[in-house]
């Protein structure tokens, strides 16, 4: 016959502890809501969580940048449509003013009319966004747009011609500006240049002038229409972005909650059987560690 | 030709031996939980007769001996468990701590990168504003702060390991020293032919306190035990204890010498090889990835922040303190500038422009360090700590149950059963009653016989 340990006591110990410390896995998985705690409980889950915070991160940060981005996109298609208005308004004015009919007075007003354009023209494209110039190319701080009476137009631009761009996804970016000259002052289509003309020949009375200085206004006015498309397809562009961002988050935490979040279900049977295994074991020592021959002697 | 006196004789010496049997049932109950006692049994043997003639005579019984109930090769293989589980216990006691560093959570290595990043991303749609610009240097001063504060942690967690190592290697000549002269008095008890068994249970509680300390390997030799560490350094050689002798090198660190050499790659186990393999094997690697971390990131950010333009229009500088060589290089992480407006974030010097920040940006899934984008070079030391911590924590659960195990064969052959010694108890006690019986009835017989003829 196999002699045994006559002293169970260390078995009963070692065992005792295992389920102790399965009892405060349990619970410690039921008070956190997390699988993992800390690096040991899952090496690999926790390494990959690095990278599932960083992207999840990331995700929000781009959220916040297309906000900005949206607002100061906005502002400028907003500017860029009030003078795409007030164009109309002075092509009508000139269209009207290359009439034969008018008079030298009449004509006279209506210069007076367009240089009211031509100021309310100016003070949209020097438009800035938190204090940032819209139109200066990226020297945001230069206000872009200023009289020069050597310049033909009466304004020079005192912008640059660089686009900035911002990141607003892993691999997305987008430009933020169009640079002010090729909106307003581009050749062929440079709206200050047309307005001017058009002042000085309705002050000179001078029809076939009139009538060059409508062509210029037109294209300019068609210029600045086709140069606000970019702002409007960006602006419905970024919305595309923000609902992709969304749900790469909304994946992110998914992953999340696969990698290191614990199934309450599982903890609480597991801290059940945890509890019961320690009941047993404790109860089991409890009745057998005092019984030996000496008790039935006499 | 037998006698009444021959008879006496017998049941005397009958009487002396079950009472030493008795006595020794008495001392296994007494020292049932004493650890490391191996139970006692006595040997009785047939006193040998003598020869009259064609007449045997009987001479009884006596007590040739009483012996200790051990088995040397388990006891051997308690030792190299002991030895392998405490190594592993205290590389979970000192890792457990340092794991703690790279939990993820707000204040962590992986959040503060997350949060530089994100700051200048931030900054990108609107890189003139002086906020935004004082946000990107404070994320990048909390990144360098917790890349800093982290290496020093592990520095100190190193220093907290020496500090136990020399503890250890204290109680470890302690313990050599009380071996030796147990040696000494067992060899001298074994010459003069006296059982050793009570001090050879203390010695081998005093050896298994050695191996929860450092390697020990064990030799019986006729002088006594003679006592090694794995390399065989010698620890114990029969009445004589050798010294460890902890001494602090060039590097900072506590070296463990023997006799003059340096023997501290060759301690394996116990708790001092748990130390040093912690010290060396788990925190030092953490250590030094986490200096090609800073060096690599620094070189690689001040690289592109450099090729940009700060507000005032001039040439980028460096965005993080330059640092000469990696060793050292994380508890060396800082800012190189305070003022917001030398942020350079430009590439075309205007104040709108963020196309430099596109670079520094990118850096975050470039392969900047050893081949690896940021996050999961700090993943890689991650995974490392985890792991460490883990396989650590699995062969001391492990190494438990083995112990226990070996402890359970331990007391099968050597433990003490109270049942056993009743049973015993009960029989030596009537043999004993039984002895003194035949006394009384040889009086009686010997009465008789003086009496014979007075009648």
């Amino acid at each position: 016959m196999i002699r045994l340990n006559p002293d169970n006591t260390g078995n009963m110990l070692t065992q005792l502890t295992q389920v102790k410390s399965q009892e405060d896995d349990a619970l410690l998985q039921l008070s956190s809501g997390r699988r993992v705690n800390k690096p040991s409980d899952d090496p690999a889950a926790s390494a990959t969580m690095v990278s599932v915070r960083a992207r999840s991160s990331a995700d929000d940060q781009y959220l916040q940048n297309i906000s900005t981005v949206r607002a100061t996109l906005s502002t400028a298609d907003s500017t860029l449509n009030s003078v795409v208005l007030a164009l109309q308004h002075g092509l009508s004015i000139a269209v009207e003013g290359a009439n034969g009919t008018q008079s030298p007075s009449g004509r006279s007003a209506m210069a007076d009319d367009i240089e009211g354009v031509r100021d309310q023209i100016l003070s949209l494209a020097n438009t800035s966004f938190a204090g940032n110039f819209l139109f200066a190319g990226t020297a945001t701080n230069t206000k872009p747009f200023v009289a020069d009476a050597t310049s033909p137009s009466g304004f020079a631009y005192a912008g640059n011609t660089n686009r900035n761009s911002v990141q607003i996804g892993e691999n997305r970016s987008l430009d933020m500006n169009t640079p002010g000259d090729q909106i307003f002052s581009a050749p062929g289509a440079d709206a200050f240049a047309a307005l001017t003309n058009l002042i000085q020949s309705l002050r000179s009375n001078d029809t076939g002038a009139i009538e060059t200085a409508t062509g210029d206004l037109r294209a300019a006015l068609d210029h600045v229409t086709a140069a606000r498309v970019p702002y409007g397809n960006t602006l419905a562009q970024l919305d595309n972005d923000e609902s992709f961002l969304r749900s790469d988050q909304l994946q992110m935490t998914t992953k999340e909650n696969g990698l290191i979040s614990s199934d309450p279900l599982a903890a609480i049977s597991a801290l059940r059987n945890a509890q019961f295994a320690r009941e047993a074991t404790l109860s089991a020592f409890g009745q057998t560690s005092n019984l030996s021959l000496l008790d039935y002697l006499k | 030709m037998s006698s009444l006196f021959g008879s006496l004789s017998i049941s005397l010496r009958a009487l002396l031996a079950q009472q030493a049997a008795v006595e020794t049932t008495t001392d296994n109950i007494a020292n049932m939980n004493t650890p490391g006692y191996s139970r006692r049994r006595v040997v009785l043997e047939e006193d040998e007769p003598v020869f009259n003639g064609s007449y045997t005579e009987p001479r009884g019984v006596h007590l040739e001996k009483i012996e200790s109930i051990r088995d040397r090769v388990l006891q051997l293989r308690i030792l190299d468990e002991t030895q392998q589980q405490s190594a592993s216990n205290s590389l979970v006691n000192a890792m457990e701590p340092v794991e703690q560093y790279f939990t993820d959570g707000d204040g962590a290595i992986g959040a503060e990168l997350n949060n530089f990043f994100n700051a200048l991303s931030a900054l990108s749609p609107d890189p003139s504003n002086t906020g935004l610009r004082t946000g990107v240097l404070t994320a990048a001063g909390n990144l360098a702060n917790v890349v800093q504060s982290t290496a020093n942690n592990l520095v100190d967690a190193q220093q907290q390991a020496d500090r136990s190592i020399t503890q250890a290697v204290t109680q470890v000549n302690q313990l050599t020293q009380q071996i030796a002269a147990l040696n000494q008095s067992i060899s001298a008890k074994i010459k003069l032919g006296q059982d050793s068994g009570a001090l050879e249970d203390q010695r081998d509680v005093v050896i298994r306190q050695l191996a929860g300390l450092v390697d020990v390997s064990v030799m019986d030799d006729t002088e006594g035990l003679t006592l090694s560490t794995s390399n065989g350094s010698p620890l114990v050689v029969g009445g004589k204890a050798f010294t460890l002798d902890p001494q602090v090198d060039a590097s900072g660190k506590v070296a463990i010498y023997s006799q003059g050499s340096d023997i501290t790659s060759t301690l394996k186990y116990g708790q001092i090889g748990g130390l040093l393999d912690a010290r060396d094997n788990h925190i030092a690697p953490l250590l030094s990835q986490l200096d090609t971390f800073a060096k690599s990131f620094t070189d690689a950010m001040n690289t592109a922040h450099a090729a940009g333009f700060d507000s005032n229009g001039d040439a980028g500088g460096d965005l993080f303190q330059p640092i000469a060589v990696t060793q050292g290089a994380a508890a060396s992480m800082g800012l190189a500038i305070q003022d917001p407006s030398l942020l350079a974030a430009s590439s075309d010097g205007s104040a709108g422009d963020s196309r430099n920040l596109a670079g520094l940006i990118a850096l975050q899934n470039g392969a900047i360090i050893d081949g690896s984008t940021p996050g999961n070079y700090y993943a890689g030391i991650v995974f490392q700590a985890g792991t460490s911590v883990a396989n650590a924590k699995a062969a001391s659960d492990a190494g438990d149950l083995m112990l226990q195990q070996l402890d359970n064969q331990r007391g099968a052959i050597s433990g003490v059963s109270l049942d056993e010694e009743t049973a015993n108890l009960i029989r030596f006690q009537r043999a004993y009653e039984a002895a003194a019986r035949v006394v009384s009835v040889i009086s009686d017989l010997t009465e008789q016989a003086i009496n014979l003829g007075r009648n």
